[in-house]
């Protein structure tokens, strides 16, 4: 299992009425189980001399596939704030949401959103 | 959608004219801030669930509201916080204090998780080959989703009230009640799994659960508090009455009737307990909880040395089984700096948990073919020489316990901005029903060692903060699974009625005890924040932590390092960055259920 997480945060305040921010946070991770061997055990299989014998094998040669993940997560969000006058401001902003799924498993979970906002603050 | 944005403008309207009125009245004890807008949500992909696992993303332009205040009104001091961002995603709080005497604190949230849906195709991993000239093998799992592709999620909410009254007597000591309630609820559909199949292929089968589930807490009780120059003391009781419930119904599917997977027929069905029945499955019993809880806290200034005593009793009940679980528990802590530079506590907890045994009279179906025919699976009359055990039991509880607890921990400043901290915890747990290889007691030892230093050096000539500390347990006996599994190549002896090795020959030979519980952990870790100029600093994390279990072959092990960084180059910027990274391994034994079904 092994996995990175970066995380960065700009606030810019240009003038005292204005301001931007963007933030943002991703994940990359990855996770498996190692191939392995597991023979069935020995039995005494019906209808025979008495003999033991492996009546039958397991395969798990395909779990190492289907434990083989890799996800991908950006979440990002810009955003700006003017000061109208003292009781007043205006604040508009994007959320961007992703979850990639670089190596699926049972099904393709990747998806996108996105999320505009507009605001208009009051204070007293 | 055109109601929701005039509920939100109106909101929105209502403040500005309230925050007016209090500018009339000069009354400026008031804060107001509100915010009104719209959002607009789009989503591109097969699913939401991974996406927004606790966000709303319902598509469209919608509006929002939120709103705080706080303030002053005479003798009354009040505050609020309202946000209205979807149905399913809204909050308020409020609190009001009037003139001391009564204080009240309210709160109610609502989101939304969504939850995933599990298509089951990993099953396929599994798979047998079957010998050469041998006979071709069933698969060892089928499975069957009766919902496939749909999206399940649950609305959780939480509505709670705190209100205290401090009782306007005369009395040599201060004393409130108060009275707390909460109600938590979670509604919505959820994956529910069970095993429909027998004998051959396990059949899982999956449905969905409707989920409409409540927990309902009363909780009143009293604090007294006694304060002069000699002591501080108080003490404090309260009572809890929680109620559960799941009001919606289980769902059910019907369990198959068991075939020999070789064509031999019915001849199991004296001893399979669900068959050939629709019936329901992840049923949750309606419980009830009462608990009593007291607490006395001292305080002696001159001393600098506290005392505290707490103890529990509480009682849960299963309403649709008639049975109990109770819970007794005492702890003590003792704390004193007598000593210049050295803050020390020792503290002891007691706990006895006992849950009740239940006798399962298990179904005993009547055999229909083969050689128990007209038989159920234990009647002695057949004189079989399989069944010879009574599949009736008395399911006794693995969680009836009791433990003892016994810890110091102590910090001394051995220099200016030096301190030591070290640690020691025994316990003891004592199982009524011990589950272990032959011992019914695990016994663990904790010891912890850290040092926490701030300096000034010469180069940086800036405070920096470090701290190093290192925690190892033993644990001897962990709670496991006794005769868990069977490891190694012997198998059974020919013979029988049927030759060939049997199921039951193979659940006898079972000969090791498992556990994921480790008998020894190790953990270090390492904290420093360097400000390297006024507008520049930079911490460092890192963590290693070993886990492992000799008698099972089993470990696990982690590291995980960070960094992180703070600059404002300028007075109109400035950002911050960090970077985590995480590596683990978990070696553990392999169990296959040689018995599918």
């Amino acid at each position: 299992m092994e996995g990175h997480t970066g995380v960065f945060n700009i606030n810019y305040i240009p003038t005292k009425k204005l301001s931007f921010n963007i933030a943002s946070a991703y994940t990359d991770s990855k996770a498996h189980i190692e191939a392995f061997n597991f023979a069935g055990p020995l039995e005494y299989a019906p209808e025979t001399d008495g003999a033991r014998e492996r009546y039958y094998n397991y395969d798990f040669s395909n779990v190492a596939d289907y434990s083989d993940l890799h996800i991908r997560e950006l979440d990002l969000t810009l955003s700006a704030s003017y000061i109208i006058n003292k009781n007043f401001a205006l604040s508009a902003g994007y959320n961007y949401l992703y979850y990639g799924d670089a190596d699926p498993y049972l099904y393709d979970g990747t998806g996108r959103a996105h999320i505009g906002m507009l605001t208009l603050n009051y204070w007293y | 959608m055109i109601k929701k944005i005039g509920i939100c403008l109106m909101v929105f309207v209502c403040i500005l004219f309230v925050s007016l009125s209090f500018s009339e009245e000069n009354n400026k004890d008031v804060n107001i801030k509100v915010k009104t807008g719209i959002h607009g949500v789009g989503v591109d992909g097969k699913t939401k669930v991974k996406v927004g696992e606790y966000d709303v993303l319902d598509t469209g332009v919608n509006p929002d509201v939120s709103f705080s205040l706080d303030g002053r009104i005479e003798n009354t001091y009040f505050s609020g916080e309202a946000t209205y961002y979807e149905d399913d995603d809204q909050q308020y709080s409020g609190n009001i204090d009037m003139q001391r005497y009564v204080t009240e604190e309210f709160s109610y949230y609502r989101f939304y998780h969504w939850l995933d849906h599990d298509p089951l195709t990993n099953l396929r991993a599994a798979a047998t080959n079957a010998k050469e000239g041998g006979k071709v093998i069933p698969p060892l799992v089928t499975y069957t989703d009766l919902e496939p592709g749909k999206e399940y999620g649950i609305m959780r909410s939480e509505m709670e009230s705190k209100t205290t009254v401090r009782v306007p007597m005369d009395l040599p000591f201060e004393l409130k009640a108060f009275f707390n309630y909460r109600k938590e609820m979670r509604k919505g559909r959820r994956q529910a799994l069970t095993m429909g199949g027998k004998c051959s292929a396990c059949h899982v089968v999956s449905n969905g659960k409707v989920i409409n589930e409540h927990i309902e807490d009363y909780n009143p009780g009293f604090i007294a508090t006694f304060k002069n120059s000699s002591v501080h003391a108080s003490f404090s009781y309260e009572f809890l009455d929680r109620k559960f419930g799941e009001d919606a119904s289980a769902p059910e599917i019907y369990y198959d009737d068991p075939v020999h997977p070789g064509g031999a027929g019915y001849l199991f069905d004296d001893r399979i307990q669900y068959q050939d029945a629709k019936l329901p499955y992840n049923q949750l019993p309606k419980s009830r909880k009462f608990s009593h809880k007291a607490k006395l806290n001292t305080y002696i200034p001159s001393m600098s040395t506290g005392m505290f005593l707490g103890g529990i009793y509480s009682r849960t009940e299963n309403e649709e089984q008639d049975l109990q679980f109770n819970l007794k528990s005492i702890f003590s802590r003792l704390s004193s700096s007598i000593i210049p530079g050295l803050a020390m506590n020792v503290h002891f907890r007691w706990l006895d948990l006992a849950n009740e045994s239940i006798f399962v009279d298990t179904n005993e179906p009547t055999g229909i073919a083969g050689p128990n025919a007209g038989h159920t699976y234990a009647d002695p009359s057949h004189g079989g020489t399989y069944n010879a055990n009574d599949p009736d039991f008395v399911r006794d509880s693995a969680m009836s316990r009791k433990q003892y607890e016994v810890g110091f921990d102590a910090a001394y400043l051995l220099m200016k901005g030096i301190t030591l901290r070290g640690s020691y915890l025994w316990k003891q747990i004592e199982r009524d029903h011990y589950y272990l290889s032959g011992e019914n007691e695990t016994e663990e030892h904790r010891l912890k060692l850290g040092i926490n230093a701030r300096f000034t050096p010469p180069i940086i000539k800036k405070p920096i903060r470090t701290s190093l500390s290192y925690k190892y347990q033993s644990i001897y006996a962990p709670f496991a699974n006794e005769n868990a599994a069977f490891v190694g190549e012997e198998s059974t002896i020919a013979g029988g009625p049927f030759n060939g090795t049997q199921y039951w020959e193979l659940q006898e030979m079972r000969n090791k005890t498992l556990t994921n519980l480790p008998t020894r952990r190790d953990e270090i870790r390492f904290d420093t924040t360097i400000p390297i100029l006024d507008r520049l600093s930079i911490t460092g994390f890192y963590r290693f932590m070993k886990e492992e279990n000799d008698s099972v072959g089993w470990k696990n092990w982690t590291h995980m390092p960070s960094i992180s960084l703070w600059y404002a180059p300028f007075d109109k910027l400035n950002f911050s960055m960090s970077y985590l990274y995480r590596h683990g391994k978990t070696t553990n034994p392999l169990c296959v259920p040689i018995y599918d079904g």
